[in-house]
């Protein structure tokens, strides 16, 4: 039981396919396709700067997974047991959400549309 | 043994988000799943009680290949609406607003299947299913 929503969880919050996963390996094409090297830099920090956050949220919903697992295996645990972590799931949701979109925001300031196109039609 | 699972859901979910250049597949895992039977079969001896949880254990199931069908869908749709330049914030935050839904409906399910099979079995009955679940988790990773 645990194991099917582990692969799920794994799934909601970036992987490959995903948009946090594109954005976070975007070195190469970037490189590549944008023309001046100080708008490569902005990008790329961007792109640095989404991991690192990505990777505090992600500690972050292992420890909620953790409590999953706890309510779980606990005969005596309870609905709300259960609702309170989905509730921190959801709102770490939300989290990630704004840190991708607003990273994003912050490579489309620094391309233009074909630039853009370039670097996303590799993905 | 909890925080060595733990160690290595994190080190996945890390890898799987931001270190590789290619893009590895992610879903429910069916073949993980059906061992779970298995720990319901060899913990109730009761033929009936075992054969109503396996019942819950096909309905879970099928919740999750649809919850995993929606999760790709919303996925794919978000990175298609990325690669074009046009696509405005506003449009991407609905999305992700869906995923959102998909994280409460998964836990919804969990405790709505976890409670209706706590209610078929003893407490010392559950602590064997639970107790394989979590040897799962470790072998899984």
């Amino acid at each position: 039981m645990i194991i099917g929503i582990t692969a799920l969880y794994l799934f909601l919050f970036g992987g490959g396919g995903s948009l946090e996963f594109y954005l976070t390996n975007l070195k190469d094409p970037v490189k590549e396709y944008v023309q001046d090297k100080e708008r490569q830099d902005v990008i790329i920090e961007a792109s640095k700067a989404l991991s690192k956050e990505l990777g505090n949220i992600q500690k972050e919903v292992t420890d909620q997974f953790n409590d999953y697992v706890k309510a779980h295996a606990d005969y005596e645990s309870t609905p709300e047991d259960f609702d309170e972590v989905t509730d921190e799931m959801v709102a770490s949701q939300l989290k990630l959400a704004k840190q991708v979109l607003d990273a994003r925001d912050k490579m489309h300031e620094q391309m233009t549309a074909d630039e853009w196109r370039a670097v996303f039609s590799k993905q | 043994m909890k925080t060595v699972y733990l160690g290595l859901i994190a080190t996945l979910l890390i890898c799987l988000s931001g270190c590789k250049s290619t893009a590895p597949e992610a879903g429910f895992n069916e073949e993980r799943a059906s061992e779970t039977r298995s720990a319901i079969q060899s913990s109730i001896a009761d033929p009936a009680r075992s054969a109503q949880m396996l019942k819950v254990m096909d309905q879970f199931e099928s919740e999750l290949d649809k919850i995993e069908a929606s999760i790709k869908k919303i996925r794919a749709d978000i990175v298609t609406a990325n690669a074009d330049y046009a696509t405005e914030r506003e449009t991407l935050e609905k999305m992700y607003a869906q995923l959102g839904e998909q994280v409460r409906l998964l836990g919804n399910t969990f405790r709505d299947r976890n409670f209706e099979l706590r209610k078929l079995c003893s407490a010392e009955e559950w602590k064997s299913i639970a107790d394989q679940d979590d040897a799962l988790v470790n072998f899984v990773f």
